[in-house]
């Protein structure tokens, strides 16, 4: 206690916080300030607890605080008042209950004896006042933001302090909560002293009222083998490498050529280099801007736009089912163009935001057709194109994001004033999105925006929204694209989910989507520039291994993560090395890759695995893989033809010979020749075998069941 | 007790959890770490024998409405009591839909849940719940009842642990678990006289001979690629790999797919929908060893007509429900008379149920908030209804039943502990399920 008045007499003489509103002696606790952050930190309000969407024991809070007015509401007056007993403070229901001096299903949430009760009682003491709505936090500011700690056992405080409206700071450390994100790094007491368990690198969550923060906290690991020798010059490089050396971390040596020309191919262009490729490309690189030129190649490829507008096809949900064969392949072809020509991704997705107009005429506008509700829509616009789900405040303020439920639903109104009529997108004037809590329709504004004044000159929001992104929301988007793009690239999401970009989600790696955002807006956010951006950096030419990446914490992108082929991607190099372009030819028009409509037919492909299009496939394959892939790879008599067939064509070549012919395939499956071990192996499998073409089936059923070739690495 | 998180999310869904679970699945774990995993979960308790040594889960996809099958309401207004009448069963006391006739003859195996209850009322969001018994979160998928139970079954026999009939559905899959515990779809329409499993068996053109050169070449080529500086790539698709190996190798193993060993009174008993046909494959993959069996039968989702729907459908006796009639008797019987019902639990249900209040398209939506569950057989005491619903059929009014209570009891039949964790590699535990008490009265 005495701590308590030599903290309030300090409060009151100003020596300590500098205009802090901290109650004098005679007055009462702030409600919304003061009040709330404590039963915030006792867990009150939660959602297992009265924060749930129907309270608990028919008392109900805001989830996290979100609505402080309904909590004075809800505490003070509703029920007639019952929670509280200003004629004897002590009894009032509200603190018996907290401190279980009566059952309490939650248990005791708050010590009789702790100075937070005693702040409660004062509260009712003073007549439960609901406080001046003036005094409101705006922001926390925590210090450190970052803690890097020197070894195990190291007990290192975090401190926090809420920014008030009218611009002065107090100290609330003990009234938050933290939690650590990965308690085997590091655990965090109720205090914010953070004590570190093992080497590693992760973040504390902190949450004061209804706002919350966070501290990025590490342990580095143990001194590294060596000392990283290269000197980077590529951007994103830098960037890493700062951070591993940081943390003591090691990347891993770069590919060999053979596997740096393979997984070129198969990202840029979801096609494997034919062996006159690699054959023609493994000098090239080792030359001076060699690696360089064969990037500028590839995206120069029709394929690269193929496969490219297949993933779009695969975000963008582009369903022929859905839209109609027509408009589908409007659409598709359309984006297909913006990749060919190399146009602006910033543009190209102000054009789906904002495209009214004809199916078939203005594609585009088939962005709109994914749902008839504005709220859906709103949740869908998030996520691919903002990064940002938002749907948990279609209820309730987001409670660890900044959305709020006016944000969200006014969000959602940009999209209430589209529908559809006769084959076009259009615009109508009737509809609206109402806010859940005032049944009042909401105002268009793009998410988050707080002033709205200067951008109504349309009256158009679809429009008002497009001129936002552009102006305003660029550095948002192409962080959340870019990161979308880096885990088509690399595997994993510099931040992931790829589409869940929040301040209480960081990565691990801090600076890596900004410095990629920032030298993307230079080039204008043309999308050959971000791909030869990543595709140039040395990370991105590191050997894959999951040894290594399981090793390291994950996001530290110091070795490449092995990815298993796309079923689409898997057919055609199967097509590819058994020169069978007639393997599946009955369901496909082509190539696998060019094949943009998911819903023809194809045992193969749904075995083989290919996205479903119910929601962005962010990872390949959403159908197939599992045992009736291997069954497939196995077995398939659709395969087995295609082999039979390779091998036969290939023993009437004159100058056929089973040895090259082991090399042919070695190039074509994987890119390089067999090493002189495998060599001497196919020797002797060759030697001792008469049937020829059973022979040469078998090697390429065994080249395409193995690992080395299932697998980008 | 342990305090809240604060980071809990909307979707209930702690940060931390999913951070970890995402380390899992973006990676997939190697098989050292599932070994780890499973040592973990099971030092920690003894685990009850399990009374049912399988699971057969009859999927009606889309959200069977209550009221028309299981939970109906006579005396309710006309606008949500429908057009059908109750009928008696076997068990005195319990009625059901007069268009479950044959069911009706077999309730007294069956502990019908008329208290199913939640607040997740569309289909994907619905089904993560029920399959999984874990809320749906954006970024998690938990595994399903069935893929956990093959992670416990661990490896090791030649048939699959868990096997979709034809197909499984969204989240029926193995969520954050590895890619190895995804149930084996058959694939195609058992109810078509030509069925088969596809790809079980080599060509008939390759040798046995053949077979294994293959097979060896194919280890050759993985295995040389430890001998380099380029290390092995080690996925779950090497499990697949072996397990296909054994499959094809194994004459027995395979017949356990061939309905044409069935004889045609058995096939009629079931019906030959595809309901039908699914309910007797799943019967033979259990006889078989196989642990957890999701028949799915789709086409439950009746915003309108349904009165007509559920029993006619394009003509009398075609709908929804006289298939499933058959279906689901006829398996319930068939198990009781072989002596298999003791060891294998059925369960019938869907997503959720469906609003009392008819819609002006003479269908039914959405309703979380009620529907119900049979459970029959694997321990399970037949014969009686759990919980009940408030007159209207909107709301449980006794017992009400939780997806995680329902997933929790699952799993104890079969000798899971819900409360078991899965231990990621860097000592993270995510338990199967949270928070869910076992059915009282259940078995």
């Amino acid at each position: 206690m005495n701590m308590v008045w030599t903290l309030r007499w300090l409060i009151i003489t100003g020596t300590l916080f500098n205009g802090i509103h901290l109650s004098s002696d005679n007055a009462s606790p702030h409600f919304a300030t003061e009040i709330v952050p404590i039963l915030t930190k006792a867990g009150c309000n939660s959602g297992a607890c009265h924060g749930a969407a129907t309270g608990k024991g028919s008392f109900k809070l805001s989830l996290f605080a979100e609505n402080a007015v309904a909590d004075f509401e809800a505490i003070s007056r509703d029920r007639f008042s019952r929670r509280l007993n200003l004629d004897h403070p002590e009894n009032s229901l509200i603190l018996k209950k907290a401190s279980k001096q009566i059952e309490h299903e939650g248990g005791r949430r708050i010590r009789r004896s702790s100075r937070d009760f005693e702040t409660l009682k004062k509260w009712i003491i003073a007549g439960a006042p609901k406080g001046d709505p003036g005094i409101q936090c705006v922001g926390l500011e925590v210090s450190p933001e970052e803690i890097k700690a020197q070894k195990k056992g190291d007990t290192l405080p975090i401190s926090v302090k809420a920014l008030m409206a009218d611009g002065t700071k107090k100290d609330v450390t003990r009234w938050c909560v933290f939690e650590s994100m990965d308690d085997g790094v590091a655990d965090v007491t109720g205090d914010g002293e953070v004590v570190f368990q093992n080497h590693g690198v992760t973040s504390v969550m902190i949450r004061f009222g209804a706002l919350t923060s966070s501290a990025r906290i590490g342990l580095p690991y143990p001194k590294l083998s060596h000392p990283n020798p290269f000197i980077p010059s590529h951007p994103v490089d830098q960037v890493l490498l700062k951070e591993w050396n940081k943390w003591n971390l090691n990347p891993v040596d770069e590919a060999k050529l053979h596997s740096k020309i393979r997984r070129l191919f198969l990202d840029l262009t979801g096609q494997l280099p034919s062996a006159d490729e690699a054959k023609h490309w493994a000098p090239i690189l080792i030359t001076e801007g060699g690696y360089h030129n064969l990037v500028k190649h590839l995206l120069s490829t029709p394929p690269f736009a193929d496969y490219w507008s297949l993933k779009f096809a695969d975000w963008l949900l582009i369903d022929s089912k859905k839209l109609g064969k027509e408009a589908g392949e409007v659409y598709y072809e359309w984006i297909r163009n913006q990749i060919l020509h190399n146009r602006s991704m910033l543009s190209l997705a102000r054009s789906l935001l904002e495209t009214r107009g004809s199916f078939l005429e203005d594609a585009p506008s088939n962005f709109h057709r994914k749902t008839n509700d504005p709220r859906d829509m709103a949740e869908y616009v998030g996520q691919t194109i903002l990064g940002a789900r938002i749907a948990c405040a279609r209820c309730h303020n987001h409670p660890v994001d900044r959305w709020t439920l006016t944000d969200y639903h006014d969000f959602a109104a940009i999209f209430s004033k589209t529908g559809l009529e006769n084959g076009k997108v259009v615009y109508k004037d009737l509809g609206e999105v109402p806010h859940p809590k005032t049944g009042q329709a909401s105002v268009p504004r793009p998410l988050g925006v707080t002033d709205i004044s200067n951008s109504t000159e349309t009256s158009d929001p679809l429009k008002t929204l497009g001129h936002w992104l552009e102006t305003q929301g660029q550095d948002r988007f192409a962080r959340a694209f870019s990161n979308r793009i880096w885990k088509q690239l690399f595997g994993r999401g510099v931040v992931e989910p790829v589409d869940d970009l929040r301040s209480t989600n960081p990565p691990l790696i801090p600076n890596l989507l900004d410095t990629i955002a920032s030298h993307w807006s230079v080039r204008n956010y043309r999308f050959h520039d971000l791909i030869e951006l990543l595709v140039t950096s040395r990370a991105y030419q590191q050997l894959a291994s999951f040894e290594a990446v399981e090793g390291s914490p994950k996001g530290f992108f110091n070795a490449m993560v092995p990815r298993e082929l796309d079923g689409r991607v898997l057919v055609d190099a199967i097509r590819e090395v058994t020169d069978q372009s007639g393997f599946l030819n009955d369901t496909l028009s082509g190539s696998a890759i060019t094949s943009w409509d998911h819903r023809m037919e194809s045992f193969a492909l749904d075995t083989l695995g290919r996205c479903q299009r119910d929601a962005p496939c962010e990872d390949s394959g959403t159908s197939g893989g599992g045992l009736s892939k291997s069954l497939y790879l196995f077995n398939d008599p659709e395969l087995q033809t295609v082999l039979d067939a390779s091998a036969a064509e290939t023993l009437q070549s004159p100058d056929w010979h089973p040895r090259t012919s082991i090399k042919e395939l070695y190039w074509k499956a994987y890119s390089r020749l067999p090493t002189s071990d495998e060599m001497h192996y196919w020797n002797q499998a060759i030697d001792g075998s008469d049937a020829k073409q059973e022979l040469l089936s078998d090697m390429m059923w065994a080249i395409l069941n193995s690992r080395e070739f299932i697998w980008n690495h | 007790m342990k305090q809240q998180s604060p980071f809990f999310r909307c979707d209930g869904i702690n940060r931390r959890d999913f951070l970890h679970a995402g380390l899992m699945t973006g990676l997939g774990l190697n098989m050292a770490d599932l070994m780890r995993s499973r040592a973990l979960a099971s030092e920690s308790k003894e685990p009850k024998p399990a009374k049912a040594k399988s699971c057969i889960l009859i999927w009606l996809d889309g959200g069977p409405s209550h009221l028309e099958t299981f939970d109906l309401k006579p005396d309710a207004p006309v606008e949500i009591r429908g057009e059908f009448k109750p009928i008696k069963t076997d068990v005195p006391g319990i009625e059901i839909s007069e268009h479950l006739p044959r069911t009706a003859r077999v309730m007294k195996h069956v502990a019908l849940v008329r208290s199913l209850t939640h607040a997740f009322g569309n289909h994907n969001t619905g089904s993560h719940y029920l399959l999984t018994g874990n809320k749906p979160s954006p970024v998690i998928e938990y595994p399903s009842m069935g893929s956990i139970y093959a992670q416990q079954a661990g490896a090791g026999k030649v048939l699959p642990p868990y096997v979709a009939v034809p197909e499984g559905v969204t989240y029926s899959g193995s969520g954050f678990l590895p890619a190895t515990y995804q149930p084996f779809s058959l694939g195609g329409d058992p109810s078509k006289p030509d069925f088969r499993v596809r790809n079980l068996n080599p060509p008939v053109s390759l040798s046995f001979e053949r077979v294994e050169r293959r097979r060896e070449m194919q280890q050759f080529l993985d295995e040389v690629k430890r001998s380099t500086e380029e290390r092995p790539i080690h996925t779950p698709v090497d499990t697949y790999y072996e397990q296909a190996y054994a499959l094809l190798t194994s004459p027995e193993s395979q017949a356990a797919f061939d309905l044409s060993k069935e004889p045609s009174n058995v096939r009629e008993h079931y019906g030959r929908s595809r309901v039908g046909t699914g309910c007797l494959m799943a019967r033979r993959m259990v006889e078989h060893g196989v642990g957890f069996v999701t028949v799915v039968d789709k086409g439950w989702d009746m915003h309108q007509q349904i009165f007509k729907n559920m029993p006619d459908a394009k003509f009398r006796g075609s709908g929804k429900l006289p298939a499933l009639d058959q279906a689901y008797s006829g398996l319930i019987a068939d198990l009781a008379e072989r002596g298999l019902l003791d060891s294998t639990l059925v369960m019938l249900m869907g997503e959720f149920g469906r609003t009392p209040k008819i819609n002006d398209r003479a269908g039914r939506d959405h309703w979380p908030r009620a529907g119900f569950v049979c459970l029959a057989g694997g321990g399970v005491r037949g014969g009686q209804v759990i919980g009940s619903t408030d007159p209207f059929g909107e709301s449980p009014n006794e017992q009400p039943v939780t997806p995680e209570d329902l997933a929790a009891s699952t799993l104890s039949l079969m000798g899971i502990q819900p409360d078991d964790a899965y231990q990621a590699p860097n000592g993270r535990p995510i338990q199967w399920v949270k928070g869910g008490s076992i059915i009282k009265g259940l078995s």
